[in-house]
């Protein structure tokens, strides 16, 4: 999972990266319109009179837009229905439970056939591998954006200002650590109580913006004189999350939360990932900052943020963007692990890893084995391939 | 070079510390209570009728003291000035707690609320714990009341509850223990002060402290499941785990090191190419992916006869006390398929690394010197540059062990081999909190003792890495 980049040192043929793209491409269009390529709800539909897409309004409905529907199925007057018909959670009343792609399907017509087969419960396989798609884009796309986040914010920090690089007087450094004391307590405690706190947490975002505006018309009354191990103090975090071995760590994450949902999966994977981004990030500005223009901004008297965030940034996030793939392919990786061992991704949602652990219990059917484990296998190597690729571009930009 | 090891060594202590730190705080807001759970294994439990409630009640407090769940969690807690302090807890129950933090959060002082919930309580205790005071039908009746009672999500709605319980029941004789307890409502919701934080300092008599001292001493503590300790469910567990990275350690090293001087012999040939376009596509494939296809082919008859070559991974593993090699002979056919799973990915990973190495290592002077002077390609490579570049790969392959970890895990669950990722996972589904966390707990010790070994072997083989003081 880790030391992915170390993996390769050698040029992919463009015609490999062709592919590589064009498979995260499919995956990733699959992902977004997952509602309508696989779901038994017509797409457009003459319904009582008027042209609907329930499709659409059971989309609508579920992000909370608007209020759903129910529709009688026999009262569509023409419908046009997604290329597969079926949505993952969709039993099949027929006789067509655990049927093989091969098998005679008693189905009405070639149109309704299960390309990929039925599980045991007489869900389609493909309308699964579909929805399986977009958690595991979900998972992995979101999961290392937050993870990048804060990655790139410790690393910043950590690289930037090393050691002794932010200078900050006692009383200052006294007063921050009583106010940051305080604001977690105002911050978390009331959520844990009650997490529907939300003008609560408005008027904890207003007072501490306040704060801040105050705190920087108070002058300090001594000179700076201690200097925070803002480098040592990351370094530290980032050693300490590394001894622990991630899905032993992620599974007592996970255990702590009672109900399973997608956004834990999704929290607890950013916050073992970031330590990846964090070091580069680290590494990368320890260089950065000794370079002329740095030196040269920090001369013409440019605030530190301003140096940070306008030039130090850009130029750190080219070497951050070729880990991303490998770190992308990573959390897939694990989401699939987590829902095929049934823990953290609720039990009722059909993904590719719960699909693979469904296999296990009827070795009959070998299209629940094969399908959805070549649909990881794809976009893991197209990842490992793309990001190798980069990882090769850094290399060469690096040694000239 | 002893100096550093020394240093390297202590830098041990802090991240332990942290890590403790965590895994305490994970096993505490589990959910389930630990002095519940302990008391359902020794029998005791609060059934529905709320019978045995007084004796529930003393025998909790009798647990939470024994084990010590009655001191404070930590040696220092900041919590709102009107939540519980642990001495106003002790004597509570699990279930008691829960109601009453409830009332607290909608801003109930906590003696009302503690005098509330205890009122209720023995009103229970009082009408349910005797046999005869009421009928059958009025007591489903009455309980499902109390019940919604126990759970108020507003007092108003509370209210209207004993009211109609008031007027429903007038012919009850028991009537003006319903008015006792209308007045026992809390209604006055202003002076709570959860804004202001109360920060207590309890010195060591701690949860905390315990349980860090206590598995210091090698003490794990005993299976919330069936009492047994930890240590010795732990002990006949990892034995299975060493055997398993044993066995896969030497079958990747036996397939990867001929592979990659093969691929680094010939590099960018044909051959170089596609023995690393293989090792590409063996690393992309999920760990589980592979063993559901092997034993989905390869341990039944369900395709052909002759496929059915393994044993199926259904069957248990006795539980006898033989050494590794006691294990491995008696069950070598059955762990085959396993081994197979976990060292395909750590043979990909492997062949290419060692090859990066050996590639790096055939461009330096000495290797130059070497063609110059004759000595053939091969005698090179095989006598030469492997040596010099076992250095980094041995670190590599320490280093990655406790990464193996991870792969162990799922391999033991899939094939139902008792060893720690099993125990791990049957411990969270089964919410055996003590095993799970000394385990986490044990595997991080694990992980930084070997990339400490590995660290400081690169350093002992390697004595041109010099360090400097402050690193």
């Amino acid at each position: 999972m880790s030391n992915n980049n170390l993996l390769y040192r050698q040029a992919q043929s463009p015609t490999v990266m062709k592919i590589a793209k064009w498979i995260i491409g499919i995956f990733l269009v699959i992902g977004l319109c997952s509602r309508f390529i696989a779901n038994d709800m017509p797409l457009l539909a003459s319904y009582e009179g008027s042209v609907s897409s329930p499709a659409t309004v059971e989309l609508l409905s579920d992000i909370g837009i608007m209020d759903s529907r129910i529709y009688n199925e026999t009262k569509f007057k023409w419908k046009i229905m997604p290329p597969i018909p079926y949505s993952s959670d969709q039993l099949n009343s027929r006789a067509n439970v655990s049927v093989g792609p091969l098998d005679n399907q008693e189905v009405s017509s070639l149109r309704y056939r299960h390309w990929l087969g039925t599980d045991q419960l007489g869900r389609d396989v493909l309308a699964g591998l579909v929805h399986g798609t977009t958690i595991a884009m979900k998972v992995g796309l979101l999961s290392v954006f937050f993870s990048l986040l804060l990655g790139l914010y410790i690393g910043l920090l950590g690289g930037y200002f090393g050691d002794d690089g932010w200078k900050i007087s006692l009383y200052a450094l006294l007063l921050a650590a009583l106010i940051k004391l305080l604001g977690l307590y105002y911050l978390i405690y009331p959520l844990v109580v009650n997490p529907s706190l939300f003008y609560y947490l408005i008027l904890v975002l207003i007072v501490s913006i306040l704060l801040f505006i105050i705190l920087r018309y108070i002058p300090a009354s001594t000179k700076p004189s201690i200097s925070l191990p803002i480098d040592l103090i990351t370094t530290k975090i980032i050693e300490v999350l590394n001894s622990i071995p991630t899905l032993f760590i992620i599974l007592a994450l996970l255990a702590v939360f009672s109900k399973p949902s997608i956004w834990n999966v999704i929290i607890i994977i950013s916050i073992i990932g970031w330590p990846k981004f964090a070091r580069l990030v680290r590494a990368e500005m320890l260089q950065i900052k000794n370079l002329e223009y740095i030196q040269s901004a920090k001369s013409i008297g440019l605030s530190d943020i301003q140096i940070i965030i306008k030039h130090a940034l850009p130029n750190a996030l080219t070497s951050v963007i070729s880990i991303t793939a490998f770190a992308i392919s990573g959390a897939i990786l694990l989401e699939s692990t987590l829902s095929f061992l049934g823990l953290g991704i609720p039990l009722e949602e059909v993904s590719w890893g719960s699909m693979l652990a469904d296999a296990r219990a009827s070795f009959s059917s070998w299209w629940l084995a094969v399908f959805p484990g070549l649909a990881i296998f794809l976009v893991l190597i197209s990842f490992y391939t793309i990001g190798n690729q980069l990882n090769e571009k850094m290399n060469v930009r690096h040694e000239r | 070079m002893l100096r550093h090891i020394v240093i390297r060594s202590l830098m041990i202590i802090p991240t332990l510390l942290i890590v403790s730190i965590v895994a305490f705080v994970l096993s505490v807001s589990t959910p389930g209570d630990e002095v519940d759970q302990a008391l359902a294994l020794a029998g005791v439990t609060l059934d529905d009728d709320r019978i045995s409630v007084t004796n529930y009640n003393s025998q909790y407090v009798q647990k939470a003291k024994q084990l010590g769940k009655d001191k404070p969690l930590f040696y220092l807690t900041i919590q709102p000035n009107n939540y519980p302090s642990h001495e106003e807890w002790n004597g509570v129950n699990a279930y008691d707690r829960d109601d009453i933090k409830r009332l607290i959060k909608s801003n109930i002082p906590l003696e009302s609320a503690i005098g509330y919930i205890q009122a209720i309580g023995e009103f229970e205790n009082k009408y349910f714990g005797a046999k005869d005071t009421l009928s059958a039908d009025l007591k489903i009746d009455w309980k499902q009341s109390i019940t919604l009672l126990r759970k108020p999500e507003q007092l108003i709605s509370i209210r209207k509850q004993l009211i109609y319980l008031a007027n429903e029941y007038q012919d009850t004789p028991h009537i003006e223990d319903i008015a006792d307890l209308l007045t026992q409502i809390p209604l006055d919701g202003k002076n709570s002060t959860w804004h202001v934080p109360s920060l207590r300092w309890h010195g060591l008599d701690n949860q905390y402290h315990y349980w860090i001292s206590s598995f210091i001493s090698g003490d794990y503590g005993t299976s919330m499941l069936d009492a047994q300790p930890v240590f010795t469910k732990i002990r006949s567990a990892i034995k299975w785990t060493v055997l398993l990275i044993l066995m896969s350690l030497v079958l990747s090293l036996l397939i990867s090191i001929p592979l990659s001087i093969l691929s680094a012999y010939y590099a960018n040939s044909r051959l170089d190419r596609w023995i690393s376009g293989l090792s590409l596509a063996v690393y992309s494939v999920p760990v589980f992916w592979m063993a559901t296809l092997l034993i989905v082919y390869f341990t039944t008859d369900t395709y052909s006869k002759w496929l059915d070559v393994f044993p199926s991974p259904a069957s248990f593993y006795s539980e006898s006390e033989t050494g590794l090699f006691g294990l491995l002979s008696k069950y070598f056919g059955r762990l085959i398929l396993p081994v197979i799973c976990i060292s395909l990915k750590d043979i990909a990973y492997l062949t290419r690394v060692i090859r990066a190495d050996l590639i790096k290592e055939s461009t330096k002077d000495y290797a130059t010197t070497l063609k110059a002077k004759g000595v053939s390609k091969w005698n090179a490579m095989w006598k030469h540059i492997l040596p010099n570049s076992m250095i980094s790969t041995i670190t590599i392959i320490i280093s990655n062990i406790p990464l193996a970890l991870a792969g162990t895990l799922i391999i033991e669950v899939i094939f139902n081999i008792p060893g720690m990722g099993r125990l791990m996972y049957s411990s969270i589904i089964q919410s055996d909190w003590n095993v799970v966390y000394s385990i986490l707990m044990i595997i991080s010790l694990v992980t930084v003792l070997f990339y400490l070994i590995a660290d400081v072997l690169y350093a002992f083989l390697n004595p041109r890495v010099t360090y400097s003081s402050d690193e």
